[in-house]
Order: structure tokens, then C-alpha cells, then sequence
């Protein structure tokens, strides 16, 4: 059921992977400042499923509401603007642009979506992940520790309805796994947003405020 | 703007490879250009050069030896003429304006002396700038860039040698008085140093004697033997339509050759034609080479960029936005190589204009049409857009999961 404050809803979602179902996802509704752990086996169709709730891959079927547009009933252009405007990604080796500046590279996020680039919000934001030392560097002298916190300001920047985030502890230990868990919820929570998981790993879990494994099909 | 900024900073990140596809594409450019302009330039430097000769009388031979010889003055005189028949030959007023004859053989300092008849001023419509035409034996003439860089005046006396190019024998018994000086015409006449022709025929002969006398044999037999020796007669026609019987009929002649500069030079530039053509297309290669070299540098670097690509459309980014980093790329590139081909087509024209100016007086002033700016211009326009084109479209048109998952 829908709520006033739900950000991202499924409706009875199914993944496919070259026209074969692999898996569905069972309903969720993310509320803002809350926290989704989509859980699943290696191969099992988690990055599908995050791909289709970015908009960026068609599900099999089901429906998929961010704050109350259907993504996939959107014609492509206004879809693609919408998840740069409503929809943060963090993804598994972060995928910054090594070419700029941390400052660049969350400004790009907000050309990428049509939006200007609000300069007191790359200070806040950097400020806020203590990184702000650090916005004239480019990214590829950064420390992972340090590209994992602009890969969430940048996912952040554009004051996202929901932060969707790929496999993001798969290779840190087990201190590691609990600050980033935690930077990602205290941000996303500080900023107004639902925080959306896909994971195997079962660490997750605990720091997650609700968690919903992928059933696959036969 | 930010899309330009980052086609810049991607740029700047391979400044090896940007520098290199520039530098080959300016080159390649440079050669097309200087090769288009080169090709106009040239005949019309040419017929600057021999300002209003219509017709050159010379011995029986070669009619482009003859026109490089006595119009264009860049080679060497093949014989003498007796004056008196060819002007004879000449002698048609409703067809010829003005006729002088020129006898060439000596230098001062590399500046060749020629003797002639105070018509030569008529046929290149020349005037006195200060001084007189001469009005006895060695007394001389200086065309206008003679005059300026020997530095003579009016009073002055100089020595000339034998031969055409500096460093001959010195006929140091006969020095020249220089009595006028003639105002700039633009052709080949500012190079000469005039003198009566009878002067040439008088120092010639003088100075034959003195190596009979002394080793019993002279080198200018001709001169002695021939009262009214001269290396060609000049000639203008009064009407156009005399080009089309005087050299036919000085050439029906036994021991004549009439050679018209404008046709002898379009021979040579039909002959050369096929070496401008060449040196089109190496340009064009050069172009293409280069244009390749900017595709496969773009594509290859797009390949390795594929994954910030998938990232811009995953962060929103349009397939407009996404074609104007590829196109603003190609674009700096194709830029920096027209701004240094540019600079490479003006050094080259400047210095290939000196040197020719220098070897044989032509003066090359290269212009370009602006169809031949637009086609340069569209061409450049088009090899950038086919270069990065094919990096655009396939970073535009592939799946983003598949970019972000390769």
C-alpha cells in the first residue's frame, strides 16, 4: 500500500535476463529517510533488478512508482531526466570521472540532469562527509575510502527522492562495511531520501531497515 | 559548457595523442592549401613577371627556353638573333604596339644588365622615377629593385662582369654610369639594369678583341660575327588578335622562334599540373591519414571511456549531451590543427614566396577565393564530423547496463 511518504513502491516485479524470467521481487515501499536491503545469490539478478528500479533496463513485468510516476510508463528522455533528478547511484567501484575535480564531479551529476549546479550544496555536502578538503582533486588520486564518500555526495547532490546502491560493500571488511553502511543511512536520512540495497552480502542486514530477498524462477 | 569543459579535461589527460592527431591534421592541411594556392599563385606571379611582353623572338629552339630566357629572366640565353630581319618580321603596326631587341650576357653583383632601346619602357608601360634614359655608350639604367638594393644614385658608376650570375670575369675596362632610375612596374623589368644595346654589342666586342689579341681565340664569336647580334626582340601587340598570326609567322621564318609567354606558361603549368594534382592528393592523404589517426585516437579513447559515457546517461545525461563531448573533442582537436596549419600554409608561402623571389623574381601573391576557403574549410568540417561521429553514435546508441557492466 502506498503511503504519503513513499518514495519508491514495486508492484509485483519480474526480472528477466534475454527475454528469460530469472526472478521477482517481492513488493516494497521505501519511505524517506528509510532502508531497503534487496538481498540474492551471486548471478541471482539483483544488478537487474536495480538497473530496472533506476529506469535504466525494462523489467519483465510489474510496475515500479517513484513518488508517484510510473517509471516505465514514461516516454525515454523524460525517464532519463527523472533519474537524474529523483534517483542517486552509488555503484559497486563507484565510477567516478578521473578526467575533473571531486567539485566537477558532482556538479556534472546535476548537467547530467538538466538541473544548475547549486556550488553552497558541494561544499555542504563535501563538508557534511568530511571530504571537503578534497573537492580540487581528481578523483583518480583519491583513497577508496575517499571515493566512496564522493560516490554518495555525488548520489546525493541533486537532492534525490531515493539513493539506489550496487553491491556496495562487497570488498571491505567487516569495519569498513559498518562505516559505509553508516555513512549511506545517516546521509540519506539527513537528506530526505529512501535508501535501496542489492546485496549478497548478509552483513547488510542488521544495519537495514527492512530487507526483502529476490525468489528466482524457474 | 560543462560537456566542453570535459571534452577539454579529457584532453588534457592525453595531451600526447591530442597534440599528435593536431599536429597531423595541421600538416595535412598545410599541404593542401599551399598546394591550391601554389597552383593559381604561380602563373599569375609569372605573368606580373613579364608584364606586357605579348611575343619573344629569339633563334630557332625551344619557345619555353626562350620565355624563361627573355620574359621571365630565370634561365640562360640559347643564342643570338640578327636584329634587322626580326624586326623586319615585326614590322606591322595595326598589329604591334611596341617592339624592342635585348641582348643579355652580363651582371652587376647577380643583377643582370640588359641591353635594349628606350621602347623597352613602352612595352612594360614603364616611366623614369629620377634621372634620364641613356643617351651614350655605358651609361645605365636601374629598374627599381636594382636601385634599391645595390643602393646606387644617379652619378654612380659599377663595373659589370660576365654571365649571368654573380662572380664572373669583371669587365673592368668598361664601367657603367648609372644616369636614371624607373619606377616600380611589378614585373621583371624592377630586376634588370638597362643600357643602350649598342653598349652590350660595344664591350662584348671590345672584350673579344682583348682575348684574341692576347690568346688568338674569343668565347663570343657570334657577337663579332653578327653586327646586330641580340639575345631576342621583345614585342606588344596592339590588338589581341595578333596573338593568333605573329608567332605563326615568326616561326615560318627560317632561324626564328616566336614564343608568347601566356602560352608557353599554360604549357608549362599543363605539364606541371600533374605534380600539383600529386602533391593535392598527398595533402589529401595526409588529411585522411590524419583524420583516421583523430578517428581511431577518439574511438579508442571512447572505448576506454565507455564506462564515464554509461555514467553521464545513468546520471541523466541526453544522447545530445552525451554526442557533445565526442564532437566538442574532435572539434578542439580539429581546430588547434586549422589554427597551426594556418600558421604552417602562411610560414611556408612566406618563405617559398622570398626564396622564389629571391632565385628568380617571380612574386608569389597568394589569395584564395572563398569557394576554395569554404571547400577547405567544409572538408575539415566534415573529416571532424565522420571522426567523431562513430565514437558518438555508438556511445549514444548502446544499452547503458551494457557500458556500465564492460
Amino acid at each position: 500500500m502506498q503511503t504519503i511518504s513513499a518514495v519508491l513502491t514495486t508492484c509485483n516485479l519480474t526480472l528477466d535476463r534475454g527475454g528469460r524470467p530469472i526472478a521477482s521481487l517481492p513488493d516494497i515501499t521505501v519511505a524517506r529517510g528509510r532502508s531497503v536491503a534487496i538481498l540474492g545469490a551471486s548471478g541471482s539478478g539483483k544488478s537487474t533488478t536495480l538497473l530496472a528500479l533506476a529506469g535504466v533496463r525494462a523489467p519483465a513485468g510489474g510496475e515500479i512508482v517513484i513518488e508517484d510516476i510510473a517509471l516505465w510508463r514514461m516516454p525515454p528522455t523524460m525517464r532519463d531526466r527523472l533519474r537524474g533528478q529523483r534517483i542517486g547511484l552509488v555503484f559497486q567501484s563507484f565510477h567516478l570521472i578521473d578526467a575533473v575535480s571531486v567539485a566537477s564531479n558532482l556538479t556534472l551529476a546535476a548537467r547530467c540532469a538538466g538541473l544548475r549546479p547549486d556550488h553552497a550544496r558541494v561544499s555542504h555536502l563535501l563538508g557534511s562527509l568530511q571530504i571537503d578538503q578534497l573537492r580540487r582533486r581528481r578523483t583518480d588520486r583519491l583513497s577508496h575510502g575517499q571515493a566512496q564518500r564522493v560516490a554518495v555526495a555525488r548520489a546525493l547532490f541533486n537532492k534525490p527522492a531515493v539513493v539506489l546502491a550496487d553491491e556496495p560493500t562487497s570488498a571491505l571488511d567487516d569495519a569498513s562495511t559498518a562505516s559505509l553502511l553508516a555513512l549511506l543511512k545517516e546521509t540519506t536520512a539527513r537528506e530526505g531520501a529512501g535508501l535501496v540495497i542489492a546485496t549478497h552480502d548478509r552483513r547488510v542486514i542488521d544495519a537495514m531497515d527492512e530487507t526483502v530477498e529476490l525468489r528466482p524462477l524457474p | 559548457m560543462i560537456f566542453v569543459a570535459l571534452a577539454f579535461a579529457y584532453l588534457r589527460r592525453r595531451w600526447g595523442q591530442a597534440l599528435l592527431s593536431m599536429l597531423v591534421g595541421a600538416l595535412g592541411i598545410a599541404a593542401v592549401v599551399t598546394a591550391m594556392a601554389g597552383f593559381e599563385a604561380l602563373p599569375q606571379a609569372a605573368r606580373h613577371a613579364w608584364g606586357g611582353v605579348d611575343l619573344v623572338v629569339g633563334p630557332k629552339g625551344s619557345a619555353l627556353d626562350l620565355v624563361l630566357c627573355c620574359a621571365l629572366h630565370v634561365s640562360e640565353p640559347r643564342g643570338l638573333i640578327s636584329v634587322k630581319p626580326a624586326m623586319a618580321a615585326l614590322d606591322n603596326p595595326m598589329m604591334i604596339r611596341a617592339a624592342a631587341p635585348i641582348a643579355l650576357g652580363d651582371n652587376v653583383d647577380g643583377w643582370r644588365i640588359m641591353g635594349t632601346t628606350p621602347a623597352i619602357l613602352d612595352i612594360y608601360k614603364a616611366r623614369i622615377a629620377s634621372g634620364q634614359m641613356w643617351t651614350d655608350k655605358l651609361q645605365a639604367v636601374l629598374g627599381a629593385s636594382v636601385a634599391r638594393a645595390l643602393k646606387f644614385k644617379i652619378g654612380d658608376s659599377f663595373v659589370g662582369a660576365h654571365g649571368l650570375a654573380a662572380g664572373g670575369d669583371l669587365h673592368d675596362k668598361f664601367p657603367y654610369k648609372v644616369v636614371g632610375v624607373l619606377k616600380p612596374t611589378g614585373s621583371v623589368l624592377d630586376r634588370l639594369v638597362l643600357t643602350d644595346i649598342e653598349t652590350v654589342r660595344y664591350i662584348h666586342v671590345e672584350q673579344a678583341k682583348v682575348e684574341i689579341a692576347e690568346h688568338g681565340s674569343t668565347d663570343e664569336p657570334m657577337v663579332t660575327n653578327l653586327p646586330d647580334a641580340a639575345t631576342a626582340v621583345l614585342a606588344a601587340y596592339r590588338i589581341p588578335t595578333a596573338a593568333a598570326f605573329m608567332p605563326r609567322r615568326i616561326d615560318a621564318t627560317e632561324d626564328m622562334t616566336g614564343a608568347s609567354p601566356t602560352f608557353e606558361i599554360a604549357r608549362l603549368m599543363g605539364y606541371l599540373r600533374p605534380l600539383t594534382v600529386a602533391a593535392t592528393g598527398f595533402g589529401l592523404l595526409l588529411v585522411i591519414i590524419a583524420a583516421t589517426g583523430a578517428a581511431v585516437g577518439l574511438l579508442a579513447t571512447m572505448n576506454m571511456r565507455t564506462r564515464d559515457l554509461a555514467l553521464l546517461r545513468a546520471l541523466g545525461a541526453s544522447r545530445l549531451k552525451i554526442g557533445t563531448v565526442a564532437f566538442a573533442e574532435a572539434g578542439i582537436i580539429t581546430a588547434g590543427a586549422v589554427i597551426v596549419g594556418a600558421a604552417l600554409v602562411f610560414g611556408m608561402l612566406m618563405l617559398g614566396s622570398d626564396v622564389l623571389a629571391e632565385r628568380t623574381g617571380l612574386l608569389l601573391q597568394p589569395h584564395f577565393r572563398p569557394a576554395q576557403v569554404a571547400m577547405i574549410l567544409g572538408g575539415t568540417i566534415l573529416v571532424t564530423a565522420v571522426a567523431a561521429a562513430v565514437p558518438a553514435l555508438r556511445a549514444t546508441y548502446s544499452q547503458i547496463e551494457e557500458l556500465l557492466q564492460s
